[in-house]
């Protein structure tokens, strides 16, 4: 099943019966806001977000944020349908609710790309353990300037960063 | 090139000399996501997301959606009295706290603080 994309998401906020917050624009972006009061007591609130560069659609994982909480939907299926029939979603309740898959840390990406210097496509390929195990190792890899005390050919400077031993 | 390894012996990189923002970590989580050509950022604590062409740009559009939930959230009775929101409260305050300091993407971003 795609992504939906932000024409669709808008669409059903409004079958849905959402209220868009009037004045409320996201500061120079396209963005609209809606919130919909529950009768359990909840208010959900969503934001349609038009992308960057001709992307519409939200990618996956970001997705199942936006359908499961942000729309408190209990399967993405319910908001196809509320499209297909037209009709509001018939909501269960917030137990049902399933988090969306393990994603890196903001801090560690932050890190990683600001301070290791990785690239962000590198980054996208690590998983969240992965991507821990990279910032330990740079933390603990010894740096330039420890080296420097000692002349020594580039060889021994590469084994002695690799923790190998130096005669 | 400048590694920035620091010498503090805690685990996440944090040093007393940080500021206090640093020492905040653990208030907010956000997770990324990098796809081809999009990167989104949710935030679970507040249930809002910033998304962009890349990392920079979704960090830019969290921190625009930060402030404008926190605006939405002082403006709607809706929103305060939502028992699903009430707990925001305490992190909206410490987000325009933050901001007003001009601290508000080192709060965000700011590492867990070490266990123990």
């Amino acid at each position: 099943m795609a992504a939906a994309g932000a024409k669709e998401l808008q669409r059903f906020c409004v079958i849905d019966g959402w209220t868009e917050l009037r004045g409320a624009r996201g500061v120079g972006r396209d963005h609209l806001f809606f919130v919909k009061e529950l009768p359990d007591g909840r208010t959900l609130r969503t934001k349609v977000s038009h992308g960057t560069h001709g992307k519409d659609s939200y990618s996956r994982g970001l997705w199942k944020h936006i359908w499961s909480e942000q729309l408190g939907l209990a399967a993405e299926s319910e908001f196809w349908a509320v499209l297909k029939l037209h009709r509001p979603a018939q909501r269960q309740g917030e137990a049902e609710l399933q988090p969306a898959g393990p994603a890196v840390p903001g801090w560690l990406v932050q890190r990683l790309i600001h301070t290791a210097g990785l690239r962000e496509d590198e980054v996208a390929k690590l998983s969240a353990e992965e991507a821990e195990e990279r910032w330990l190792e740079f933390q603990t890899r010894p740096q330039l300037s420890d080296l420097a005390s000692a002349p020594a050919s580039a060889q021994a400077l590469d084994d002695r960063a690799y923790g190998l031993a130096v005669g | 090139m400048g590694r920035g390894r620091r010498s503090s012996t805690s685990r996440s990189g944090i040093s007393p000399q940080d500021g206090p923002s640093a020492r905040l970590g653990g208030e907010f989580s956000p997770a990324v996501t990098i796809d081809p050509g999009e990167v989104s950022i949710w935030l679970p604590e507040l249930g809002i997301y910033g998304r962009g062409e890349d990392f920079e740009s979704a960090k830019a559009d969290l921190l625009d959606e930060t402030r404008t939930y926190a605006a939405q959230f002082r403006a709607s009775e809706a929103l305060q009295r939502a028992s699903n929101r009430r707990h925001h409260e305490r992190l909206v305050g410490l987000v325009e706290a933050a901001d007003a300091e001009g601290e508000l993407e080192q709060i965000l971003f700011a590492e867990p603080a070490p266990v123990g």
